[in-house]
C-alpha cells in the first residue's frame, strides 16, 4: 500500500463488468471533488468507459490497475500495468468507426510510457478548461 | 492498536481471542477489487460509492449491499479518525467475492485499534459492523497492517433461513 496524494486513489480490479461499474463511480466522485465541470465530467466517464471496455485486453495479470487522480485543472488516469505495447493497443481498441479514437478525441492529453517501476503504462488527462 | 492479533468476532457475536485470521478465514491471493486513497474523512465516501458499483455489477440484493455499505463506511470511518492522530495515511479497501461469500478487508498502516479515554465517537462502529455481517475478524497482516474483515453472505434465502 503506497500513500497516495490528496485527491487521488489507486484502483485494482479483476477483468470483467467490474471495471466499469467501479472505475466510473470512482472517477466520477474524484471528479466532483475537484469541482470538473459537469461537460468535462461527460467526458471524462467516456473515457472511462473506453478504459473499462479493453483494458482487460492489455492488461497484466488480468487485473486492471488504475489511477485517478484529480486536482483544480483536470483529471488524470494512469492505466498500469500493461503488457508490452499495451498502451498503443489499448489506445487503438478505443477506435470507433464513424468516430475516431474516443480517448484522442475527448482527452486533452494521452501518451504511453513506461512507469518509474518500467511497467508500460497509458495516460489521460482531461482538462476541466481547456 | 496492540501488536498482535485481537481475535473475531463470529455472527454470535463471540469474541474469540487468538489467532487473527485462522485457517479457514484465509483470503485468497488475489481480491476482486483493491481500492487504495488517503484515509480522509471525503474518501469514506468514494469507498462507499465504489462498493455501491461492486453491489451493482454483481447484483447483490438492495438490503445486503445496504448493509455492506454501511459496515465498511464505518470500518474506514474507523481508520480516518483513529489511525493516524498526527497525520495522514493510506487507507486500504479489498473484496472478494467467493462461494455466496463478500469478504471486504479495510487496512490502514496507523497504531491500530486500542481503547481511547478520549475517544470523540461512541463507540458503536465495530459492534455495528458486527451486528451486520456474517463475521467480524480484527487483526493485523503479514506486513504489521492493522486489519478489519468482514464477511457477508450474498445468498438472501441462506441469511433468511
Amino acid at each position: 500500500m503506497t500513500a497516495a496524494t490528496a485527491n487521488e486513489a489507486r484502483l485494482e480490479v479483476r477483468s470483467g463488468p467490474l471495471v466499469g461499474a467501479v472505475l466510473g463511480r470512482v472517477v466520477g466522485m474524484l471528479a466532483a471533488r475537484a469541482l470538473c465541470p459537469i461537460d468535462r465530467l461527460d467526458d471524462a466517464l467516456l473515457i472511462t468507459d473506453a478504459i473499462a471496455g479493453h483494458a482487460g485486453d492489455f492488461a497484466v495479470g488480468g487485473r486492471v490497475g488504475v489511477t485517478v487522480s484529480a486536482d483544480e485543472e483536470g483529471i488524470a488516469l494512469v492505466v498500469s500495468p500493461l503488457v508490452a505495447q499495451g498502451g498503443e493497443g489499448l489506445l487503438a481498441a478505443s477506435e470507433l468507426p464513424g468516430v475516431g479514437n474516443v480517448l484522442r478525441r475527448v482527452a486533452d492529453e494521452v501518451s504511453t510510457g513506461r512507469s518509474d517501476d518500467g511497467s508500460e503504462e497509458l495516460r489521460v488527462r482531461v482538462a476541466f478548461h481547456p | 492498536m496492540n501488536e498482535g492479533p485481537l481475535g473475531k468476532m463470529t455472527d454470535d457475536h463471540t469474541a474469540e481471542p487468538g489467532a487473527a485470521h485462522p485457517p479457514g478465514q484465509e483470503l485468497p491471493d488475489h481480491p476482486d477489487l483493491s481500492l487504495t486513497l488517503p484515509a480522509r474523512a471525503e474518501n469514506v465516501a468514494v469507498v462507499r460509492h465504489a462498493i455501491g458499483g461492486l453491489g451493482e455489477a454483481i447484483d447483490i440484493d438492495d438490503q445486503t449491499l445496504s448493509d455492506v455499505k454501511l459496515a465498511v463506511t464505518e470500518a474506514c470511518t474507523n481508520a480516518v479518525v483513529h489511525a493516524y492522530p498526527d497525520g495522514e495515511g493510506p487507507l486500504e479497501v479489498t473484496v472478494h467475492v467467493r462461494e455466496n461469500r463478500l469478504m471486504l478487508v479495510v487496512r490502514d498502516e496507523g497504531r491500530g485499534i486500542m481503547p481511547r479515554t478520549d475517544s470523540p465517537g461512541l463507540g458503536l462502529g465495530l459492534p455495528l459492523i458486527a451486528t451486520l455481517a456474517e463475521a467480524l475478524e480484527l487483526g493485523t497482516d503479514s506486513e504489521k497492517r492493522t486489519e478489519v474483515r468482514m464477511t457477508f453472505r450474498l445468498d438472501a434465502d441462506e441469511v433468511a433461513a
